[in-house]
């Protein structure tokens, strides 16, 4: 069942639309900064998934990806009256609060390791359909590894390898500079070859195996 | 970054596919009610409500522009299903000053908005139609072969009905309520020491939690079939167009009706804008944790005492959102570790994983630790017999095993003392 609206006595309806917004981006985050509850829902339509995808990618699967996607947003909308940059930029400063957001995530769930009874570590990936049986391998291996590196090294990675963000949108998702991201890369790198050196199949694979 | 060319990159995407694989679909109806409530009537001390309220009137005259926009070809007409369900669905919609606004539901009942009243559709689906009315006056038509449950909410009053047509008023500013039934029959649950009432063609009920009465505002019915003695008011013919009742006809009200009416339990205040503990109170458990997370969720459970963390995280559990209620939890269990609610907590954690997320290793950890703590505790004799549970479904058959002998030992006609016999224990 759905529901729309129209005024009485006209002929035709009227609704309170996010479809209009999203062709109007100027108008769009005015109408976001007024505090206008159409344009909150379409920040959140427009925005949902790629603020998910973040999570996701530097969280992994986890079943508190609404609730922060919500946290997300939650913060967003309460800080949309201080964003002073222009409508292009409003995904990047999303992108941050995501990041933030996840940051806060990882190292909460480190203070509080013991309240949980099993390590994210310790949970399987789920399997990919279509890699080949070695990559699949050396992907789930990577995933689990990714937990253990420190939290800042981990967010580089995540958003560079598994995002494919580049390194400039890394840094400003970050709040850094370019130099501290390649760093941050290079030792994200540095510690997965020296982690993975257990795993046959994907020290293998890091070092030019072919999956 | 282009196509993957090095090993990392080809071996980052696979990753990525792999979580891709994996993740669950982001349940966004449910968030995006959350972030409607941000349109609720914000309170003062939050900065960002200033700006708010600052712009509202901008906002006005941004929606109307946007209701004129809507005029043109592209225009939603009236009747056919809305191209865009989803842009209503949480939507605040205000009536103008001068016209109704009606807001059409493709099963073809509608509620009439009527000039300034403000509403907003909360669900919409085949299970459940459900429209909050701010404030104003509305009437609502549900047709006789429409089989789906309608429930219209004013203040801490809830309208249910399943055929019916009746126009409902509420003015939060006074915390008046008032419904008149024209055709069919309501229900009303409301803040009345936990009555509900019912109401059939001619009758009417009204409220005014300022003044703790009830107030008829018309005769009794002439239907024999109708139970006067339960109905707080009753109409003769058809009742009047209903406007938000004044205070002013307070004076009017008999003292029989005074005599019997319901106590607020709350500030006139709160019952303008229920409190998540007074939803949570009516049954209105989705209701009353999106106000939680209005006011802020995070805030809450770092401040709120032990009990009331745990009336959220009952709250949470039964809005079946069990990240929530295991955030209340967890912080009431860090907050107050020595607190015999930390062990009720733990006991609940246990409860979440198992029946929400069947998560039968985290559930024996929970029940684990709840006997740890509260050997001899008021839920010891549930929680070992949850613990044997989760331990058989877990397929750890010794454990559950000893579990059993350990359960019957303890408390042989116990409720699980079925499954420990099942389960092989003497």
């Amino acid at each position: 069942m759905t529901a729309h609206a129209r005024r009485s006595g006209v002929a035709t309806g009227t609704l309170l639309s996010t479809a209009r917004f999203l062709e109007e981006d100027e108008a769009f985050l005015h109408a976001l900064q007024s505090g206008h509850r159409g344009a909150a829902a379409a920040f959140f339509e427009r925005h949902a998934d790629h603020v998910e995808r973040v999570l996701v990618r530097v969280l992994g699967v986890d079943a508190e990806i609404p609730d922060l996607v919500q946290e997300v947003f939650l913060r967003a909308l309460r800080g949309i009256g201080d964003f002073r940059g222009g409508p292009d930029k409003l995904r990047g400063w999303t992108t941050r609060i995501a990041v933030f957001t996840a940051r806060g995530c990882i190292r909460r769930r480190r203070a509080r390791w013991w309240l949980r009874s099993i390590a994210p570590e310790e949970l399987p990936e789920p399997q990919a359909d279509d890699a080949s049986p070695e990559l699949a391998h050396a992907a789930a291996g990577a995933l689990r590894l990714l937990h253990r590196l420190p939290v800042d090294e981990r967010i580089a990675f995540s958003l560079r390898y598994l995002e494919e963000m580049e390194l400039r949108e890394i840094a400003e998702a970050c709040d850094t500079s370019l130099a501290t991201i390649k760093r941050r890369l290079a030792r994200a790198q540095a510690r997965i070859q020296r982690l993975a050196a257990r795993d046959a199949t994907l020290s293998s694979w890091l070092q030019g195996g072919d999956g | 970054m282009t196509d993957p060319e090095t090993p990392l990159e080809r071996l980052g995407v696979a990753m990525a596919r792999m979580q891709d694989h994996g993740r669950a679909a982001l349940p966004k109806a449910r968030l995006a009610d959350v972030l409607a409530a941000l349109d609720a009537p914000r309170r003062s001390s939050r900065p960002f409500l200033a700006a708010f309220m600052a712009t509202a009137a901008a906002v006005c005259v941004l929606a109307l522009v946007l209701l004129r926009f809507r005029e043109d070809g592209s225009a939603v007409v009236a009747g056919e299903p809305a191209a865009d369900p989803v842009a209503m669905m949480g939507a605040y919609v205000t009536a103008p000053a001068d016209e109704e606004l009606v807001i059409e539901f493709a099963s073809g009942g509608e509620l009439r908005l009527h000039p300034g009243g403000r509403a907003r559709v909360e669900r919409a689906d085949a299970d459940e139609a459900r429209v909050a009315l701010v404030s104003g006056t509305a009437t609502v038509t549900v047709p006789v072969d429409l089989a789906t449950p309608w429930q219209v909410s004013a203040g801490p009053f809830t309208v249910s009905c399943a055929t019916s047509t009746f126009t409902i008023a509420w003015r939060p500013d006074e915390a008046s309520f008032e419904v008149q039934v024209k055709q069919g029959g309501i229900t009303v649950l409301g803040p009345m020491a936990g009555e509900t009432h019912a109401l059939e063609t001619g009758q009417s009920l009204r409220m005014d939690l300022h003044d703790t009465a009830a107030v008829p505002t018309s005769q009794p019915a002439p239907s024999p079939s109708v139970p006067t003695a339960v109905l707080p008011t009753v109409s003769e013919a058809s009742p009047p167009e209903l406007e938000p009742p004044r205070r002013t006809t307070r004076s009017a009200k008999p003292e029989a009706a005074r005599s019997t009416a319901p106590t607020p339990t709350s500030p006139p205040e709160a019952a303008a804008e229920p409190s998540w503990q007074q939803l949570a109170q009516l049954g209105r458990y989705r209701d009353a944790l999106t106000e939680a997370e209005r006011i802020g969720f995070a805030d809450l459970v770092g401040t709120l005492p032990a009990a009331d963390l745990l009336r959220l995280a009952d709250t949470a559990r039964f809005a079946r959102n069990s990240g929530r209620a295991q955030k209340a939890l967890t912080e009431l269990r860090r907050r107050f570790p020595d607190a015999p609610e930390a062990g009720t907590a733990g006991y609940m954690l246990g409860r979440i994983a198992f029946d929400l997320a069947a998560d039968y290793d985290r559930a024996m950890h929970w029940f684990s630790t709840y006997l740890d703590e509260h050997p001899e505790g008021p839920l010891a004799k549930e929680a070992l017999g949850r613990l044997m549970e989760s331990q058989e479904r877990a397929g750890r058959a010794s454990e559950a095993q000893a579990t059993a002998r350990r359960y019957l030992a303890r408390h042989p006609e116990g409720p699980h003392a079925d499954l420990a016999h099942r389960l092989g224990a003497p």
